[in-house]
């Protein structure tokens, strides 16, 4: 093979590039007027494709409405003073707890009750009790 | 006999990995880089670009990135995958360390360091670019970050050039943020192709790798493969990928219709039909 595939070149100009563009899809659009059809076709059309099925950090608390509301407020207390004694005003990436029996027993209880199935729900509904007693 | 040798191709031509050199300049991809091209070489600041899954976001990221970081006497640029930090302080944490600055602990002097190395960079008349990519997981402490972020600017002109690559659901987020919509200074939207493009493609990529499209998948060939994957760049790619090695298996040098109905019985999970 002698002549390589011509791919997509980065613009040494790209103003210029961008007038190039526009004028080119305005010659290619039919009235002269109308913008690149198929694209806004398709764009239309693929708005109500599925979106990946992806669990995004900050609605996980959100997503999981029990955690919120059937709380046990005893245990929750509990944890919220724990974390608060051992964090500062900014979260940090690790929180050592010495989590003593009876609060391990407690949250276990609150982790079985609210169907709280990973450390890594509990920890986002932690986290998510530690900023709300921050805001307030 | 490998099933590159068997189609005359020296690798892989439908490979899914964003690779810079399978980028083919459709009009939505040569207007979406010419836009973040220029708004990054104007430090105009927050560039969006959104397209559906598989539609080439990342391919264009990484030819961006590949082609800014040709020049590190104009650019210093970083592309991060994986932008979901759950914290500002974690989020500016992973941003300086891709950039290879130092990483304090606590947000404070995490900002005085995106500071400090901000300014540095404009004296040494750098750009600095950051690139997130799969932008719609960024947590809300992290859009909070950008917002801040967006306030690092001179008189003239934004101090960091951020680009977000983001599947279109982000505009729920940025509904509930209008000051950091309101920074958002260019977007770009990267769809589905129409046929012709999408033909287009898989000729380019076969080529590519020393191919030809042509002589390999027959014309009856080429309504089905998109009416199957409805023009979607990466459906496209693994359609055609898993009809080369059917073909190879069946001993076929040409991919025909027959061969597309194996594909179409095998990869149940895709939906795939004529």
């Amino acid at each position: 093979m002698t002549d390589q595939p011509q791919g997509l070149v980065m613009p040494k100009n790209p103003a210029r590039a961008l007038q190039e563009l526009h004028r080119k899809q305005m010659d290619q659009s039919p009235s002269g007027t109308e913008p690149d059809t198929a694209t806004d076709t398709a764009r239309s059309t693929a708005a109500s494709t599925a979106v990946r099925d992806e669990v995004h950090e900050d609605i996980l608390p959100a997503a999981q409405p029990a955690v919120r509301t059937d709380v046990q407020q005893d245990a929750r207390q509990s944890v919220r003073e724990r974390i608060q004694t051992k964090a500062v005003r900014e979260p940090t990436i690790r929180i050592t707890i010495d989590v003593p029996e009876s609060l391990h027993a407690r949250l276990k209880e609150y982790c079985l009750t609210n169907r709280v199935e990973s450390l890594r729900g509990l920890t986002l509904a932690l986290y998510e009790d530690f900023l709300s007693s921050e805001e307030a | 006999m490998s099933l590159y040798s068997h189609f005359g191709v020296t690798g892989s031509p439908f490979s899914v990995a964003p690779d810079p050199r399978f980028a083919y300049p459709t009009m939505p991809m040569n207007l979406a880089l010419a836009n973040i091209a220029y708004s990054v070489d104007e430090h105009r600041g927050l560039f969006l670009l959104q397209g559906e899954i598989g539609t080439g976001k990342t391919t264009l990221g990484r030819f961006l990135m590949h082609n800014w970081q040709q020049e590190p006497e104009k650019y210093v640029a970083v592309q991060i995958q994986d932008p979901s930090a759950s914290s500002q302080a974690g989020f500016l944490r992973k941003i300086l360390g891709a950039f290879e600055q130092p990483t304090p602990r606590y947000l404070d002097p995490l900002h005085a360091a995106m500071l400090t190395f901000l300014l540095r960079s404009r004296e040494e008349g750098k750009t600095v670019v950051l690139l997130l990519d799969e932008a719609q997981t960024i947590p809300a402490p992290g859009l909070d970050l950008l917002h801040t972020l967006s306030n690092h600017q001179s008189l003239e002109d934004q101090l960091i050039q951020v680009v977000l690559l983001a599947q279109t659901n982000i505009i729920h987020k940025l509904d509930q943020r209008p000051a950091l919509k309101s920074r958002i200074v260019g977007e770009a939207y990267l769809g589905p192709l129409p046929i012709s493009d999408a033909l287009a493609m898989l000729r380019h990529r076969m080529k590519v790798v020393g191919g030809d499209f042509d002589a390999v998948f027959g014309e009856e060939t080429h309504k089905p493969i998109y009416n199957a994957t409805k023009g979607i760049p990466r459906d496209l790619c693994v359609l055609a990928d898993a009809a080369l090695v059917a073909a190879f298996s069946l001993g076929q040098k040409r991919v025909g219709g027959d061969t597309l109905d194996t594909v179409f019985t095998s990869m149940r999970s895709k939906g795939w039909q004529r």
